[in-house]
């Protein structure tokens, strides 16, 4: 980024409100220069323009518009000692060699074998490609929304005044690929039968946990979707990988933990809720749909996914096996998180409960980020006409092939493929 | 200074008077020549009125309506189109498509000029397979019912339904519109292989209609020019009228649903409209002070799906209108919202095929329209015949038709996470509403507009094929030839 021009570019604003006060019209009132000999004489001194304090006034009877929330003290999940909490909003500095450390894994680039294996499968014809190039300019352009977007900064042209520009906010954007990305799946149920055993849920509530170190490290929050099922997905590492994970040596970040980004919050509870009942028949985990409106790059959202699919499958392991350390069959959970046009799939395979220690078996992760499903190229108007607007190109369906492998994993019809 | 500007402001007005006044002489485009004799030596007679019938209007407001028309037709873009009509900034009735207040029904029917009528439409007997629907019915059953036990019991989301409500909703409502939205993503994806028109439509949700039409029966001053420094009101009876609503959601395509009666015959013509016998405000309908029209269908142009397949509206908010005045009432509160909402997704969709209301629809637009708060449901069905509502019922003949079923539960209960009382019936209805499929009609759908190149709607790559740069490597040659 050139930065000259930023640098060069003269604010008064700063210098003015110093000297001025912050606010229009408002200067600081500098204390009363009392002459020392008054101050030794022992003279009160009262300040005219203080003002009295007074009693707040209640409302005699519960009354919504005097209604003061309660302190964060006074809430019936205060604890003593803060936890740590991670958030679908938070950012992991350190991406994926971070979430590793916390959640005791070994990583794998790339797509699992089974998973690679039914990518070849899928198979993409013209009517579902049309269909997924309208999907995309629904959530680009035909949503008839009109919010006014951030204020857009463009490196390559540091000081240009952009117009102010009305349109889809990048969350909505991502929320519409995402819901007709999930329906274009889920109408494969033709070819698949077994995939009407698949339930969608919306804004699905998680607050689990797990221990870093004897300290509790609690996943909460809302996602986009999760998909159930009424069958538990298929292992993806076999038991020589379990094994071979006994030697790997988990990344080390010194001289900082890897809870350095998750936020200490002395309200918490530590429990292991997936959001539904226990006892729900499709309550078997498929994948997580997480969406994202920010600037993170691809790592950090895979170190954030890696945490919640740990998050997912502890609170699914504990449900299943109760307080145990060494689960007789590993807990598989998938994730999805994409904004409004980069999507990042992770598996996860929870092979132990023991993540407060490095030794022992290690739980497997495997990562593919950075898919672009299109490339939206953002109009440069201090340019000539033909890059002067923005546009879309290179659209990819082979990254949808992947997203619909992860969601044919599991499918009974493809149990030979696997 | 100011005495220029006066100056400038009466040259003005008095250069729009001599339009006026020349513009009263005979014009030779849009008149009937009385005589046919070819080579007559008198000029063409004006007649009295246009082109059309005109019911009891003045001839000279007639010949004024007809102008506006032929101004509208000679615009040849839709944008624009809509533009010259909404730009003009006039006082609106603003007509509220959720109203809670009683007895607003027989004037959201006047208003709209809907004969409303028991029933479901035939086509449903014919188009859609009967025991195909039995069939589809037994199966996604199970599915619905499964639907409805997560979101009602099994989910525990009551602790944070304030993340998915709007503003101004209750928490029942958004639970009810997460309920619907998991029944009709899960049915429109479990349906597209028997019916390929769910796969290639478009679903949205929270969407903004909006429409606006002249309705005659609604007096109004009207001011007129009489001299470059004096103006006079004359009082005539059609009024622009505007609503705004809010699908919760729509379900579109890139062809229009089949016309359930013909457009000029059975009860598309000759249907009374009975007429309102107080003003407007005595309604709770207020009156805007000078504004812009709009014109929202749901989607921008340039998207292929421009017609309406079926909106399904929420209407938890009527359980209040309900506890004030009563059960029945709240009932004509539900149908009113429905016929209103119907009437304006049609006639905004019917503006971006370069109808509006002064150029008439030459075709009928129809839609399905499903009015629910998650247990209770009622369909209605619209069609959409006629946009000339500032013309008496001599005038114009055609009125809009909706069709409405009984209103019944889908579920009778949830406990301990099942169901009971799940009525099939509604669901079979519901599917049969999502199979009916839209169909090319054997004319031209904008027969106002002139032919563009490239249609939205044929095309078949809207973004460009990521290309893989193939890098080939050439052998350095050592020796030279």
């Amino acid at each position: 980024m050139k930065w000259t021009a930023v640098l060069c570019k003269r604010s008064l604003a700063f210098g003015w409100r110093s000297a001025w006060g912050s606010k229009k019209l408002q200067y600081p009132d500098y204390p009363p220069r009392i002459p020392k000999a008054l101050i030794d004489k022992g003279v009160e001194f009262v300040d005219p323009q203080k003002e009295e304090e007074r009693e707040v006034w209640r409302p005699p009877v519960n009354d919504s518009r005097f209604y003061v929330p309660p302190k964060k003290q006074e809430l019936w999940n205060y604890n003593e000692e803060p936890a740590f909490v991670c958030t679908p909003r938070i950012c992991i500095h350190q991406g994926v060699k971070q979430a590793a450390s916390l959640a005791k894994a070994q990583v794998f680039e790339g797509l699992p074998p089974s998973v690679n294996r039914l990518v070849d499968t899928v198979d993409i014809d013209e009517t579902i490609e049309l269909v997924l190039q309208r999907s995309i300019m629904q959530a680009q352009y035909w949503n008839p929304t009109k919010e006014k977007l951030p204020k857009r900064i463009d490196p390559r042209k540091p000081g240009w005044k952009f117009q102010a520009k009305y349109g889809i906010p990048a969350k909505l954007q991502a929320g519409i690929l995402a819901r007709n990305l999930l329906r274009l799946c889920q109408s494969q149920v033709t070819a698949y039968p077994s995939l009407a055993e698949r339930r969608h849920i919306h804004s699905p509530y998680i607050n689990s946990h797990f221990l870093y170190r004897d300290e509790p490290v609690v996943v909460r929050g809302l996602g986009e979707w999760l998909i159930t099922s009424n069958q538990p997905l298929p292992r993806f590492g076999d038991e020589d990988t379990v094994d071979a994970s006994v030697n790997h040596a988990l990344p080390d970040l010194y001289p900082l933990l890897p809870t350095i980004d998750l936020i200490q919050d002395h309200n918490y509870t530590l429990e292991h809720n997936l959001g539904m009942k226990t006892d729900w028949s499709h309550g078997q985990l498929h994948t997580l749909l997480l969406t994202d409106a920010n600037h993170y790059k691809t790592d950090h959202r895979l170190g954030r996914d890696i945490l919640f699919c740990l998050g997912h499958a502890v609170a699914q392991a504990r449900h299943k096996y109760g307080d145990v350390t060494t689960l007789p069959e590993p807990v598989c959970v998938q994730s999805v998180s994409m904004d409004h046009q980069t999507l990042n799939f992770v598996c996860f395979q929870l092979n132990t409960l023991a993540t407060d220690t490095d030794n022992g078996v290690k739980n497997l992760v495997w990562v593919d980020g950075g898919n672009n499903l299109y490339h939206k190229i953002l109009g440069q108007p201090w340019m000539p006409k033909a890059i002067r607007f923005e546009r879309l190109e290179d659209f990819n369906p082979t990254v949808f092939q992947k997203l619909m492998a992860l969601y044919l994993n599991g499918a009974s019809e493809l149990k030979s493929v696997r | 200074m100011a005495a220029t500007m006066r100056r400038l402001h009466i040259c003005r007005r008095s250069l729009a008077y001599s339009q006026k006044r020349r513009s009263s002489v005979v014009s030779v485009e849009r008149v009937a020549i009385s005589n046919d004799e070819p080579n007559s030596l008198y000029p063409p007679i004006k007649t009295k009125y246009p082109p059309g019938t005109w019911g009891a209007m003045e001839p000279k407001y007639a010949w004024l309506w007809d102008k506006r028309r032929e101004e509208s037709l000679a615009i040849p873009d839709v944008q624009q189109r809509i533009a010259a009509l909404c730009d003009k900034e006039m006082k609106h009735l603003v007509v509220k498509v959720k109203d809670e207040r009683p007895r607003t029904l027989d004037f959201k029917k006047y208003i709209t000029k809907t004969h409303v009528m028991p029933g479901l439409p035939e086509t449903y007997r014919t188009a859609v397979d009967s025991s195909l629907l039995d069939e589809l019915t037994a199966l996604l059953s199970p599915l619905i019912c499964d639907s409805i036990a997560v979101e009602m019991d099994q989910l525990q989301r009551r602790g944070y339904l304030k993340h998915f409500m709007k503003a101004g909703n209750h928490q029942e409502s958004a639970a009810a519109h997460l309920l619907l939205r998991t029944i009709l993503c899960s049915l429109s994806a479990q349906l597209s292989g028997q019916f390929p028109h769910l796969l290639t439509m478009q679903y949205d949700e929270n969407v903004n209609l909006a429409a606006t039409w002249d309705r005659h029966g609604i007096k109004r001053s009207r001011r007129r020019m009489v001299h470059p420094e004096w103006f006079t009101s004359d009082i005539v009876s059609d009024q622009r009228v505007k609503a705004n609503t809010s699908a919760d959601f729509v379900l579109r395509s890139d062809q229009p649903l089949p016309e359930f009666v013909s457009h000029d015959s059975g009860p598309s013509t000759g249907t009374e409209i009975p007429a309102i016998n107080f003003a407007p405000h005595v309604y709770g309908q207020p009156m805007i002070p000078k504004e812009k029209s709009t014109v929202e269908a749901g989607y921008v142009c340039g998207d292929p799906c421009e017609f309406g397949l079926m909106s399904v509206l929420n209407t938890v908010w009527s359980h209040y209108s309900a506890e004030k005045y009563g059960e029945n009432h709240a009932q004509d509160a539900r149908l009113g919202q429905g016929v209103m909402s119907s009437f304006v997704w049609l006639a905004a969709q019917a503006h971006n095929q370069g109808f509006n209301t002064l150029v008439d629809m030459t075709y009928p637009l129809t839609t399905q329209t499903v009015l629910t708060d998650g247990q209770h449901w009622q369909f209605l069905a619209y069609q959409l015949n006629t946009m000339e509502l500032w013309k008496d019922n001599e005038g114009n003949h055609r009125a809009n038709l909706c069709w409405v079923s009984d209103e019944a539960k889908l579920y009778a209960e949830v406990v301990e996470g099942k169901v009971h009382g799940f009525n099939p019936d509604v669901l079979r209805q519901l599917i049969a509403f999502l199979a009916l499929a839209p169909a090319e009609r054997p004319y031209d759908l904008r027969p106002t507009l002139p032919p563009t190149g490239d249609e939205p709607k044929v095309r078949e790559q809207y973004i460009p094929v990521k290309t893989e740069e193939v890098i080939v490597v050439e052998e350095e040659k050592y020796i030279v030839e």
